[in-house]
């Protein structure tokens, strides 16, 4: 027996445990929020993407003011300039600063972006919600959960540009008008996702006891089952807001999406299209440099998300 | 009033699986709980055991027979007596993890129910909470700690405190000791026995551990694919049981003390249990059974009471 | 006689954000050819890290094998790199772990997925391997195995699935075993089929068996020798009879207490272990079961025991079996009935 070196015959007379609890926790404490942030912060992607977020949306709102032109503000004189220390990236044809536009198109870019997602957070997890809890329900909840996914898949059918240039028929093409038919179709993917994270949260035995004890539907919906799939939402809103940010500016260069003359990084891009091959190279990459710089900052931060949301990760 | 808290007659639950199929979980099952009793629910699993549970505590409709509490009808309710009737029929459930919703403070969690009944409110809700946690072996300023920092037996001992909140007069413990480690298990069934003898309770056990049920069960049935094959008191179910299938089940428990090794004669059943979806005709275990006699593929044999406490459905018999 | 299998001193410990958990802390055990010792504990206590550091598959970066050997067959298991270990696991030591899909690929053919294993390991031929699963099937008690060949995991029930495990862990003939809970997942009727094949194996075959179990009626019906774990330490070892007959430990006398005697008729109250494991976050400095032990003494909470040993085979990790411990002879039998 491996003796220890100091004398403890002494020691050999009863423990007073009273100081012990045995039911204590050790470990300290976490919170999930803040467990989330730690992972996130570790993830250089992630934070670089959130960085270059922070930035860009900062540069929409006081880009256009750190200088003293105005987007729309033509000087024909002063056209197809190349960069300089009046003009930080250039001119256009017209003389518009493109420093100035291209922080406007942000603003539109970022508008598109986030309407997207307020569309998809209220219509999406609505649909998604009532119809995932009502499923099973009796009859007429299946009868409901049935409807609104009949509505999800015949909506999931039409594409996004169709409904587009149906709607430019009936109404003037512009910001509005792309908003509208995001909502009409952009948050069947959130009422998909959500409607089977709520089966699968349904049938948890934390629900169960819930509704065994008598707690309402309302209150399940609201502090069971939205609660533990936040994360899931926020991941899949980092992804819905760079693709609808992607659509604008693709419509806008379509000419379907915002007109000419309002900033658009579509619209600049579409505007410097005949230009390119005499040299102005700074019309086209601007615009194109936001949108490729735009939609890599909220997908590496999305990732980061989505890896940070992961139980298993550590 | 009858003898009975609880009288299940005649209990179907089917589940649809698609168009055509369905699963029948439970398939007419009848049985009684008298009051301050617990009664001991086993089978292998997939029989149906929780299902039952969640049927008799009105978490799933029935597809028919009934359920009564206290003599009452509990489908034949509606409205705020409906409500009463729910509140004193609790459940515990058997994941210490999936049963605790991680994203709540373990205090709300506790007084989930005595939100939903609005029964206290304010400082006394608080109190009350605090009572429930020391009654169930925790202490105060656990309340404000979240579910994953507790240990499994520290969870469960939550669950049971949560169900606790209301006053129920009857429980179904489905396997609440399954996930524990042995000298958990150990504290878990005494804090339910304490419960039970100090508030009056009455328990539907239900567990896969048999010596445990033994223990703590004033009678047992045993459940094959969605049937009670056999229900009698705990000692008569050990040293006489009836059904093949309590035979083989019993047989399968493994010895206590090395020395006995070998003395335990072993039923070894052939094959596997059958598929739900397609169960076999005439008696349920007869594919696997030993003593299958040529009416067991006829037909179901009838739910009969053989000698005073000792039901069983079995051709045999 | 030297030792099939030999860990010695191994501490084990993963490195995660909030600190060191130190999962193993000096765990020392062997198993002999041709027996089967059970390591028995609570969930946390170290069975699974135990068995993946034997196995190389202590999930990296973060865990890491810190101090021991392993010795197996004379070879240092911790010396050795990945490559290595492949060669030794699947032909030397196989695995069976507690969830059966872990080990299986639903998407191949449960024959398909013994083959695979053979050819690569035995260097049979395509219809040689075929014919050997075949044989395995059977002898794993797969009726009907020419069919079932060809089957998907998801149409074996969960034993069945254990059982083709077992098959392929058998495939390359190894010398030992290590299964991780094999019977925890399943019911008790199939739990006693998987024991009884694995005896009948063992007795066939030759083959040692490292069996992880938290059931004291597992270790009661197959073990031959027992390693009882606690907090990442062994506490107790010995022949099965010396650990369920003369138990040393009162972490050992606490779980034979908690578990209802079938034997007996009469309704005794249980007899659990107060409290829970440590968190091995931040490990006791003395003796790890001081906070649920019944009879702690000073000397406990300020000292880890040493290994007093009892015969050849029987050793425990506990202060009472200290000469200078009081003799409260009384209270330490009332402690282990
Ligand atoms: N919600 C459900 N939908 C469809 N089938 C179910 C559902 N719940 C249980 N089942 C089926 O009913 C049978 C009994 O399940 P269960 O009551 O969980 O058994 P046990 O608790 O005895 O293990 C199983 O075949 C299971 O697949
Ligand atoms: N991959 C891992 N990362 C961090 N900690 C781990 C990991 N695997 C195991 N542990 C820790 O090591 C300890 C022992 O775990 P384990 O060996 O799985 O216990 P068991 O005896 O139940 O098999 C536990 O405290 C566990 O939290
Ligand atoms: S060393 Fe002390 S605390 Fe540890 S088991 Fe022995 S008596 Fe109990
Ligand atoms: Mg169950
Ligand atoms: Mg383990």
């Amino acid at each position: 027996m491996s003796q220890p070196q100091i004398n403890i015959d002494h020691l050999f007379r009863p423990a007073d445990k009273e100081s012990l609890h045995s039911d204590k926790i050790a470990r300290p404490y976490e919170s999930y929020g803040k467990e989330v942030i730690r992972k996130v912060v570790k993830n250089k992607m992630a934070v670089f993407g959130f960085v270059l977020l922070v930035v860009i949306i900062l540069l929409s709102i006081f880009g256009p003011h750190m200088v003293s032109h105005t987007p729309s503000k033509q000087n024909l004189t002063q056209g197809n300039l190349p960069l300089s220390s009046e003009h930080w990236f250039g001119t256009d044809d017209l003389g518009r600063d493109v420093w100035a536009r291209t922080w406007a198109g942000a603003r539109i870019s970022l508008v598109i972006g986030f309407a997207a997602a307020i569309i998809d957070l209220i219509i999406g997890v609505f649909v998604g919600g009532v119809s995932g809890y009502m499923a099973g329900r009796g009859k007429t909840g299946d009868r409901i959960d049935n409807l609104l996914m009949r509505i999800v898949e015949v909506l999931f059918g039409i594409p996004y540009l169709l409904v587009v240039i149906l709607l430019m028929v009936m109404m003037k093409p512009g910001i509005t008008t792309m908003i509208i038919a995001l909502s009409i179709t952009g948050w069947v993917g959130m009422a998909r996702i959500v409607r089977g994270q709520i089966l699968q949260l349904k049938q948890q035995e934390f629900v169960l006891a819930a509704e065994k004890l008598g707690t309402s539907h309302a209150k399940i919906i609201i502090r069971h089952l939205l609660p533990n799939m936040m994360g899931i939402i926020i991941v899949n809103l980092t992804f819905t807001i760079p693709s609808a940010i992607f659509a604008e500016s693709f419509l806008s260069f379509l000419g379907l999406g915002v007109q000419a003359p309002t900033a658009s990084w579509g619209t600049m891009a579409n505007d410097s299209l005949g230009v390119i091959l005499s040299g102005q190279w700074w019309r086209l990459f601007f615009p194109g440099l936001m949108i490729s710089l735009t939609m890599f900052a909220f997908n590496a931060f999305g990732d980061g998300l989505q890896d940070a949301l992961d139980p298993k990760s550590k | 009033m009858s003898e009975y808290v609880l009288e299940v007659q005649e209990v179907k639950k089917h589940f649809k699986m698609g168009a055509r199929k369905t699963v029948k979980s439970v398939d007419g099952i009848s049985f009684a709980i008298r009051k301050g009793e617990t009664l001991g629910l086993v089978g292998e699993s997939g029989s149906g055991k929780s299902t039952l549970g969640r049927t008799i505590v009105g978490l799933y409709e029935t597809t028919s027979g009934n359920v009564l509490f206290n003599g009452e009808n509990t489908s034949n309710l509606n409205g705020k007596e409906k409500k009463e009737l729910s509140r004193q029929m609790q459940m515990i459930f058997q994941d210490p993890t999936a049963s605790l919703n991680p994203r709540m403070k373990v205090g709300d969690i506790i007084a989930e129910g005595i939100d939903a009944y609005k029964l206290l409110r304010g400082k006394e809700r608080k109190e009350r909470v605090i009572e429930l946690l020391e009654k169930v072996g925790l202490h105060a300023d656990h309340a404000k700690r979240f579910p994953h920092e507790f240990s499994g037996g520290q969870r469960q001992r939550i669950g049971i405190a949560r169900a606790l909140a209301v006053n129920p007069s009857f429980i179904v413990a489905d396997e609440p000791i399954s996930a524990l480690d042995v000298s958990i298990q150990a504290q878990v069934i005494n804090l339910l026995e304490d419960l039970q003898k100090e508030q009056e309770l009455t328990y539907l056990f239900i567990a896969h551990d048999l010596a445990m049920v033994k223990h703590i069960s004033d009678r047992i049935g045993v459940m094959y694919m969605g049937k009670l094959v056999e229900l009698t008191t705990s000692e008569t179910l050990f040293q006489d049981p009836l059904h093949p299938y309590t035979h083989a089940l019993l047989s399968a428990i493994p010895v206590t003390e090395p020395k006995l090794r070998g003395t335990r004669e072993r039923i070894m059943l052939s094959g596997d249990p059958p598929s739900p979806l397609n169960p076999p005709t005439g008696c349920p275990f007869r594919t696997r059974c030993p003593n299958a006699i040529e009416k067991c593929g006829e037909e179901m044999p009838k739910w009969k009471e053989i000698k005073e406490e000792h039901w069983v459905a079995c051709h045999l018999f | 006689m030297s030792h099939l299998l030999e860990v010695d001193d191994l501490k084990v410990s993963f490195h995660v954000s909030s600190g060191e958990i130190q999962a193993l802390r000096g765990v020392s055990f062997h198993v002999n050819s041709g027996e089967t010792l059970a390591v028995v504990g609570e969930s946390g206590c170290g069975k699974s890290v135990t068995a993946q550091a034997i196995m190389g598959m202590i999930p990296s970066p973060q865990g890491r094998v810190k101090e021991g050997r392993i010795l197996f067959k004379g070879q240092d298991l911790t010396k050795f790199n990945k490559k290595q270990f492949r060669s030794v696991r699947g032909s030397e030591i196989g695995m069976v772990f507690q969830d059966p899909m872990t080990s299986l690929n639903p998407t191949m053919k449960v024959g398909s997925q013994i083959d695979e294993v053979l050819v690569k390991n035995q260097k049979l031929s395509k219809k040689e391997a075929k014919q050997k699963t075949i044989e395995l099937l059977k002898l794993v008690g797969i009726s009907d195995a020419s069919s079932r060949y060809s089957q998907y995991p998801h149409e074996f029930s969960g034993g069945m699935r254990q059982r083709v495990v077992i098959a392929i862990a058998l495939a390359c003939n190894p010398e030992l075993i290590i299964a991780d809970e094999p019977t925890t997942a399943l019911d008790v009727t199939i739990q006693a089929q998987i024991l009884e094949l694995l005896k009948k194996l063992q007795k066939e075959r030759n083959t040692s068996i490292m069996l992880i179990t938290h059931d004291l009626g597992v270790v009661a019906e197959v073990a031959d020798r027992v390693a009882i774990m606690y907090a990442g330490v062994v506490v107790e070892s010995g022949r099965v009879e010396e650990i369920f007959e003369n138990p040393k430990h009162p972490y050992t006398w606490g779980l034979l207490n908690s578990v209802p005697k079938l034997e007996s008729s009469e309704k005794e109250r249980l007899i659990p272990i107060e409290g829970s494991p440590p968190d091995l976050f931040a490990p006791p400095k003395g003796c790890p079961f001081a906070e649920r032990c019944p009879f702690t003494m000073e000397v406990c909470l300020e000292h880890m025991p040493g290994k007093e040993v009892f015969s050849e085979n029987h050793q425990a990790r506990c202060w009472l079996n200290d000469p200078r411990a009081p003799k409260n002879e009384e209270l330490i039998a009332a402690g282990r009935e």
